[in-house]
């Protein structure tokens, strides 16, 4: 069974609701964001968790519960807007030292050029996301289904 | 169109009703020819079809289930005629009776229709098509005016009695009536007129969104007419006001005042011109010595716009102006709007830091809250434990720390049974102002009662666990009072971690309240 991790930034004032009523979720998840629903959405596949270890710029999210997701966590507006001051601040060369360093922690050796450059693309992909959300004031939500 | 006889159109409906006989009867030219249309078809394919002869059974089913529908419809028919037929003979017998009666001058005055002061100019304006001189002669001539002016008359009565269902049921019935005598709707002032009629029955009536509905059909069917220039004028105004409740400047100086006009004016947040309004009605209203009861409730808006425009002369004098009338030998206002006059001249004077007077009046006010009073009972006694609530500050304010705590432990004893309710399943009025005055009474009990703290922050977060989950602002102001006890005892890290969760509440519930939020990170950092 595949794991995928999917961003979604969603008004500031609807979070609330959707943690009051977390079965609602799903069907909010669902919809269009001309039907109501989320603004964006990123899908950052399997390798989700790998990025929020290597990003600790992100402060850890309210954990959701009762939602039909493997595992959700919710940034109201004012954390996204932190941690994406914090991810704006980050160097190309912090992130390939951070790239090396994980790798060593795995197996030791030191990452093929290719993995280097998938995790940059992936990494800016996820930073741009947040910090669209940031502008905007959204809330952010990780949801791993 | 003519009178029609029931039993010829059932006879024809049983008859020959597939030819849509009974249809030609009533003058429905159109759906009867559809209905013969749809029946010579069936019987062509049946007979000439060939091939195509297998699909004539599925016409029939269509013809026979309209002729069913049918046979409802004509009762439904001929139950609307003869049910207006002997009301406009009453009402025709009753014109004659007061014309017998009455000198010829004011015949006029009494088929005019006694409307209430604020219905007067819009309904009454409005002029007949075919005003009729003598009803009970040109009943069968022209029943249609006559219809009209009869629902005019049972109209204003009704709203001079403040009757709105009777209103409603007498522009609806006549409506319906018309509609159903007019074969092309687009040709009928009379019908252009009842919808106008209703139309403005549901704005007198504050109905604003069937207002909007049926003046904008009573304007579209009555612009081709002369004779209905004026009440579409008036209709067009009306659309107008309800379009843009902000109403173009120099329209509030107009004497001509519209029922909820300046309540509309208060869901646009325009306060200077509803308050002027309002204090328009108010001044009528006392001119004529209206309903006390509605006199006191335009005070208590009048107050309210006068609050949010930061008047608070203005605010003191209509609270006055209300107890005033609750003073009067006889009147009849009800504890509530004075409960709540009270209530605001309080906050005014808190306001001010005069809490002498404001315990005064909060005081006066909780003496009209009446929890064994039939009615909502939790209301009520929510309602007494937000004064008890008020009262507290102004005590504490002023010192008086034992009538404080008395008012604490008396909201306390409450919130105790609202609690227990809760735990029974039964639904607490407003959890999170419940929560709210147990986290207040906790930063109270802070310096006075320190060991009650924590079992009433645990009330506060409990209720609001149950009600939402804990996500509220009532708990971010319990996490905040603990976060202040602990730190009044020294136990900074924990008060950090305290911090931490009111300040992710409030960064959940209010995001847009940035100074809220720059307060506590100031706070968090300051306990690192």
């Amino acid at each position: 069974m595949s794991v995928q991790g999917l961003f979604y930034a969603l008004p500031r004032h609807g979070l609330r609701g959707l943690l009051v009523e977390p079965s609602a979720m799903d069907d909010y998840l669902q919809r269009s964001a001309a039907q109501g629903g989320p603004l964006a959405m990123l899908d950052q596949g399997s390798l989700w968790q790998q990025d929020m270890q290597r990003l600790p710029e992100i402060e850890p999210g309210v954990a959701v519960e009762g939602t039909l997701a493997q595992q959700c966590w919710a940034w109201p507006a004012d954390l996204v807007t932190d941690s994406a001051q914090r991810l704006a601040a980050i160097s190309a060369a912090q992130l390939v030292q951070r790239m090396h360093a994980w790798q060593k922690t795995q197996d030791g050796s030191a990452p093929d050029l290719e993995a280097l450059r998938l995790w940059v693309r992936r990494q800016a992909a996820l930073r741009g996301f947040w910090q669209a959300a940031a502008q905007r004031r959204d809330a952010v939500l990780l949801y791993v289904v | 169109m003519g009178e029609k006889n029931p039993r010829w159109a059932l006879g024809l409906l049983l008859a020959v009703g597939w030819l849509g006989a009974h249809r030609f009867y009533l003058g429905r030219y159109a759906s009867a020819v559809a209905q013969l249309g749809i029946s010579v078809l069936c019987a062509a394919l049946w007979l000439w079809g060939g091939p195509l002869a297998r699909y004539a059974p599925y016409l029939l089913g269509p013809v026979v289930f309209w002729l069913l529908r049918d046979g409802f419809w004509l009762f439904d028919y001929f139950r609307v005629e003869e049910d207006m037929d002997s009301r406009l003979s009453a009402f025709a017998q009753s014109q004659l009776d007061a014309q017998a009666s009455q000198p010829a001058a004011s015949v006029q005055a009494a088929a005019a229709p006694a409307l209430a002061p604020v219905a007067q100019s819009l309904v009454a304006a409005a002029p007949l098509p075919h005003p009729k001189s003598d009803p009970a002669a040109d009943l069968q001539a022209d029943k249609k005016s006559l219809a009209i002016q009869m629902a005019q008359k049972h109209i204003g009565d009704a709203l001079a009695h403040r009757d709105i269902q009777t209103a409603h049921a007498e522009a609806d019935t006549l409506v319906r009536y018309l509609a159903q005598r007019s074969r092309k709707p687009q040709n009928d002032p009379h019908l252009a007129m009842a919808y106008l009629l209703q139309g403005m029955t549901f704005y007198q009536t504050e109905h604003l969104d069937a207002a909007r509905k049926k003046l904008q059909m009573g304007v579209h069917l009555g612009v081709a007419f002369a004779e209905l220039a004026q009440p579409v004028q008036q209709a067009q105004a009306c659309l107008q006001r309800l379009r843009s409740p902000k109403m173009a400047p120099g329209a509030a100086a107009t004497p001509a005042l519209q029922p909820g006009q300046y309540p509309l004016l208060m869901q646009a947040q325009d306060w200077a011109q509803a308050l002027a309004l309002c204090e328009q009605t108010i001044a009528l209203q006392a001119a004529q010595s209206g309903d006390l009861t509605d006199l006191a409730q335009h005070h208590l808006n009048a107050m309210e716009m006068a609050q949010h425009l930061g008047d608070t002369v203005r605010q003191r004098g209509h609270g006055q102006a209300l107890l005033a009338l609750a003073a009067r030998e006889g009147a009849a206002v009800p504890a509530t709007l004075r409960r709540q006059a009270l209530e605001r001249l309080g906050d005014g004077y808190q306001a001010e830091a005069d809490h002498q007077r404001a315990v005064q009046h909060y005081a006066q006010a909780l003496a009209l809250v009446d929890v064994r009073s039939g009615g909502n009972a939790a209301a009520q006694a929510l309602a007494l434990c937000a004064l008890l609530q008020r009262m507290a500050a102004s005590h504490a304010a002023l010192g008086e720390t034992a009538q404080a705590l008395q008012c604490w432990q008396r909201l306390a004893l409450y919130v105790d049974s609202f609690d227990r309710l809760d735990q029974q399943g039964q639904r607490m009025p407003d959890p999170e102002a419940v929560s709210g005055m147990l986290a207040d009474y906790a930063a109270f009990a802070t310096h006075h009662q320190p060991t009650q703290v924590k079992p009433l922050v645990q009330q506060a977060l409990r209720i609001q666990q149950r009600s939402c989950r804990g996500y509220s602002l009532a708990a971010a102001r319990a996490y905040e009072v603990f976060a202040d006890f602990l730190a009044a005892h020294g136990q900074t890290d924990a008060r950090r971690s305290y911090l931490k969760k009111a300040l992710l509440l409030v960064q959940i519930c209010d995001p847009d309240n940035s100074a809220h939020l720059q307060q506590l990170k100031t706070a968090i950092r300051e306990a690192a």
